[in-house]
């Protein structure tokens, strides 16, 4: 009787599973291209001395000598600090920080302003890459052209600079901090707003002040949003390098892990290219990122995510 | 269409909600599949349907093993309690759709999208959206995307239940007489114990996955095989007694209590259990001014054309049904009698008809 | 007394909220003062003494280029592609995903969660192989290949996929069952009930990552991958135009590339605006289930 129910059940089970190959093939195709074949590719190159020199033809298999390479590098250790201190200080400061404060922020002034504001911040996502990373520019020019320096330099006195080349750390983390921050803001505002107001009712006749229930009601339930917006955003400053190649091409000592690998291998100022050695600096990269994502699968809870089908295909 | 359902089971996820169902219905016969919710009788209807696929056993079409057969391919109607009627489509588009996948002509579709119209009453409804109709209308409209294509079978899941009791009522005839009329066979499934009463030549009742009786509607209701079955049908439902069964002279009486009730040969259990459980309807407990036995009225429900009288005694309460106008409050004590004729006795083990 | 300072509170509430948000407003303050100046000292327009004036349409010749007409085009094409493409594909992984019972499902769909974290951009080295292995290709290598619109299409349809996927996944989760359940007993086969009756039930949903596609597509997507898998500069896009402009080593013309940023600003901010109160959801749709 039990063998009978088995062999039925995987019976059932074949009518949908061929649905949804269709329906799955086109995607899987993408993935399988841009995403699976990459990885083994890279891991490939990150093991032979390929390059522009060498061509595709004359390379040689060389194990781990360019992750060795790279360990021996005294490059390596002031990039990696370098990564480390942009991802810190940008997560911190605004992917998290200020994504927290303007959540609360917004939810504690009149709706209409509270969407305004948020309105305003979403726009540095969704303008293009190369025209938001211009504004920047344009702001911190040197005098006379520059905007900060024409707000500080008379009312303040300030003395003229160009300031990304003052301050390029502040300025790689201003430039993708006011992109990242709205995304901690949008999550962090439907959390709030999904609080059950008899919370803060709760809280206020307890006699609660503003910055207590702030303290005590809003940030425990904030949790798991603040824990998923920090693995989350820490992932994508780490592979992202767009907005600081066009911002300084690394120029003022602000060439991120990222933008160092894909300078070797993709797009330098000598025209030769380290595919090998590229790869192992992306290599390493994809081992974090696939680290991190195991970290991060687990503030999924993927069982409340998959309802079972309620169709079956005989 | 004769359907065949031959020991069919269903687990999901190893928990079994049908176990080893057998089932025959006739050709242009009006099936009710009764139960309390989560009995399984939706599942059992949407496996007929082609929706869900057996774990074991094999659903029989004319004959015919259908298990392997695609819902598009069955060649049944289903109305769904929701109605599920698409809210992108106007009525009339909801009404033609069945034809227009079969890429029926389209002077076809016009007529019989009519025909429907104007046997269930929708013809100035046909351009609106079904979010703007009333919850009959949508139900209509359901009915004719089901009828539509002239199917050989006919399935309901708790059609009437989201309609208010007047429009049930009206519903419940309109089904009734259009199933005749049109002699499809139809499968019916519903929790409301009068709608399988009024409607269905013979019910299913199921109960935790399992078949407990199949039979005409009166046969059910005046020889209930089970426990469950004596409780579920009826309203307002059978009382269930725990007696004891004693012998005084050679003659056979339930002892409930410090009552001694004498049981009528021809009523008497023909098996012997340990607990038994005596069943006598509300109907068949009567006032008396003078004799019976003593009990205090507990609750009373009047309910129009009669009154449902709840009374204790003996420490178990049992109900009785009277007619209106007897001046009674809770708390006065009246005088019972029990027609002995017409009682029931079950194992109160296994819940089987002693009888 | 509460009420005072209540009010004062939220006056505070408010400074901070301007003070933080003042470089997003002065950044497109500039943008919009300098397309029509001939030069600025920070926000003040001026001429060519240095005096306040010398506003011109000058900034706007590059209209005539027809190069920019070329690469506006090639855009709209890269944005459009990649918004019909992430549609039709996350749209039938996702319903697979939702609705379907497979082997491997669960799998499935771990992996579409990983992907949405995954360094996708660092793997460009690798996919210049995979888009030179498709060059090679008979007939797909020239649509689809190196140095092609549709390669690099392909490429950032691929990227935005697992966010797609994950989307989709969540708007099919809540299309009622007996609804299609109703359609496949009507007689449709499963891609007809998708396509003819679950579909229409997640249209808003649908235009709200269709909306949000093209603007990535228009935007973020059409620098980085065009500007490293397209050598021609007549196939490229707006993004990679403007680029040009800023690092070309000769003197910039500020207003002028103020213009272009503009030019290529105006669609998406009008799509923005129409749609934001969709947007503003679909972001924070994408998240339920993870607290």
């Amino acid at each position: 009787m039990r063998g009978d129910l088995r062999k039925t059940n995987t019976r059932s089970g074949r009518g949908d599973r061929w649905n949804a190959i269709g329906f799955l093939f086109p995607s899987l195709l993408l993935v399988i291209l841009f995403f699976f074949l990459p990885v083994i590719i890279t891991f490939f190159l990150s093991a032979t001395n390929m390059s522009s020199s060498t061509g595709f033809r004359n390379w040689q298999w060389v194990g781990l000598a360019n992750y060795t390479k790279i360990l021996n590098s005294p490059r390596a250790l002031s990039r990696l600090w370098l990564t480390l201190q942009y991802v810190a200080l940008t997560l911190v400061f605004f992917n998290v920080g200020m994504g927290l404060l303007l959540a609360i922020l917004t939810t504690r002034i009149p709706a209409r302003m509270g969407t305004l504001f948020r309105v305003v911040w979403l726009l540095p996502r969704v303008t293009p890459i190369v025209v938001y990373v211009m504004m920047w520019i344009f702001l911190a020019a040197d005098a006379p052209y520059g905007v900060i320096n024409q707000l500080l330099l008379e009312p303040l006195g300030v003395a003229p600079r160009y300031w990304i080349a003052a301050h390029p750390l502040l300025a790689i983390v201003l430039v993708n901090g006011y992109i990242g921050a709205s995304f901690g803001m949008i999550i962090f505002t439907s959390a709030i707003q999904s609080i059950p107001p008899d919370l803060f009712w709760a809280a206020v006749v307890d006699g609660a002040s503003w910055w207590k229930q702030i303290r005590y009601v809003v940030l425990p339930l904030l949790r798991w949003p603040l824990l998923f917006v920090t693995v989350y955003q820490t992932l994508s400053l780490l592979m992202s390098f767009e907005q600081i190649l066009i911002l300084t091409d690394g120029a003022y000592n602000t060439e991120v892990w990222a933008l160092w690998a894909y300078h070797r291998a993709l797009n330098n100022y000598w025209g030769h290219f380290q595919w090998g050695f590229g790869a192992a600096l992306a290599a390493i990269l994809v081992l974090i990122g696939i680290m991190l994502s195991a970290l991060y699968l687990r503030f999924f809870r993927l069982n409340t995510l998959i309802q079972r089908p309620q169709i079956e295909s005989p | 269409m004769r359907v065949r359902l031959n020991n069919i089971s269903k687990e999901f996820d190893g928990t079994a909600v049908v176990k080893n169902l057998c089932l025959s219905i006739e050709d242009g016969e009006f099936m009710a599949l009764l139960g309390p919710s989560g009995c399984g009788k939706t599942t059992t209807l949407l496996m007929i349907a082609g929706i869900y696929s057996p774990s074991a056993g094999t659903i029989e079409f004319d004959g015919r093993i259908v298990n392997r057969l695609p819902a598009k391919d069955r060649h049944v109607g289903m109305v769904f309690q929701s109605y599920a009627l698409y809210p992108h489509m106007t009525v009339y588009e909801n009404l033609i759709f069945p034809l227009v996948i079969q890429k029926k002509p389209k002077v076809e579709m016009r007529r019989e999208a009519m025909r429907m119209a104007e046997m269930l009453g929708l013809t100035d409804v046909l351009d609106r959206k079904p979010s703007m109709l009333s919850g009959g209308q949508q139900q209509r409209v359901a009915l004719g995307r089901a009828l539509i294509k002239k199917p050989r079978l006919l399935l309901f899941d708790e059609p009437l239940s989201n309609l208010d009791a007047r429009l049930r009522i009206t519903m419940r005839a309109e089904i009734k007489r259009l199933q005749r009329e049109l002699g499809i066979t139809t499968i019916y499934v519903t929790h409301d114990q009068t709608e399988a009463l009024t409607m269905a030549d013979r019910i299913a009742v199921m109960r935790d996955g399992v078949l407990e009786a199949v039979g005409p509607a009166e046969l059910l209701h005046e020889h209930p095989p089970t426990l469950f079955i004596a409780e579920f049908i009826g309203h307002p439902p059978m009382n269930l007694l725990d007696v004891v069964l004693e012998d005084h002279e050679g003659q056979l009486c339930a002892r409930l209590g410090s009552l001694l009730l004498e049981v009528p040969r021809w009523r008497s259990p023909q098996r012997f259990a340990s607990r038994v459980k005596m069943g006598i309807r509300p109907l068949h407990v009567t006032l008396v001014r003078h004799g019976g036995y003593p009990a205090t009225v507990y609750l009373i429900e009047p309910q129009g054309n009669q009154d449902v009288i709840i009374c204790e005694m003996e420490g178990t309460r049992i109900s009785l049904v009277t007619t209106p106008g007897h001046n009674l409050a809770m708390g006065d004590t009246v005088h019972i009698e029990f027609q002995m004729d017409n009682v029931y006795f079950f194992d109160a083990e296994s819940g089987k008809s002693l009888l | 007394m509460e009420r005072l300072s209540d009010w004062m509170t939220r006056i505070f509430l408010m400074l901070i909220l301007i003070i933080v948000t003042l470089p997003i407003v002065l950044g497109y303050a500039w943008l919009l003062i300098s397309t029509f100046s001939r030069r600025t000292f920070g926000l003040i327009p001026v001429n060519a003494r240095g005096a306040f004036g010398g506003f011109t349409l000058q900034n706007w010749s590059f209209l005539k280029d027809p190069l920019i007409w070329q690469v506006t085009l090639n855009t709209l094409i890269f944005a459009l592609g990649i918004t019909v493409g992430v549609i039709v594909l996350s749209a039938s992984a996702g319903y697979a995903l939702s609705r379907m019972n497979f082997p491997g499902r669960r799998f499935t769909l771990t992996l579409t969660l990983l992907l949405h974290a995954f360094p996708s951009i660092t793997l460009l080295l690798a996919i210049y192989f995979v888009l030179r292995w498709i060059s090679a290709l008979p007939v797909i290598g020239g649509l689809f290949g190196y140095n092609t619109l549709g390669g690099v299409t392909l490429v950032s349809i691929a990227m935005q996929l697992p966010l797609g996927i994950w989307l989709m996944k969540g708007f099919f989760d809540h299309v009622p069952w007996d609804m299609e359940r109703a359609a496949l007993i009507d007689g449709c086969s499963r891609f007809q009930a998708w396509w003819k009756v679950v579909m229409p039930q997640i249209r808003p949903g649908v235009f709200a990552l269709a909306i949000f596609s093209f603007i990535q597509g228009w935007g973020y997507y059409s620098f980085l991958i065009p500007y490293s898998f397209m050598i021609d500069q007549t196939r490229g896009t707006i993004s990679t135009y403007l680029n040009n402009m800023i690092s070309t080593t000769s003197p910039v013309n500020y207003g002028q590339v103020a213009a272009v940023g503009l030019f290529q600003l105006i669609p998406v901010l009008l799509f923005f605006l129409l749609a934001q109160k969709y947007l503003l959801r679909i972001f924070s749709g994408g998240m339920k289930g993870t607290a």
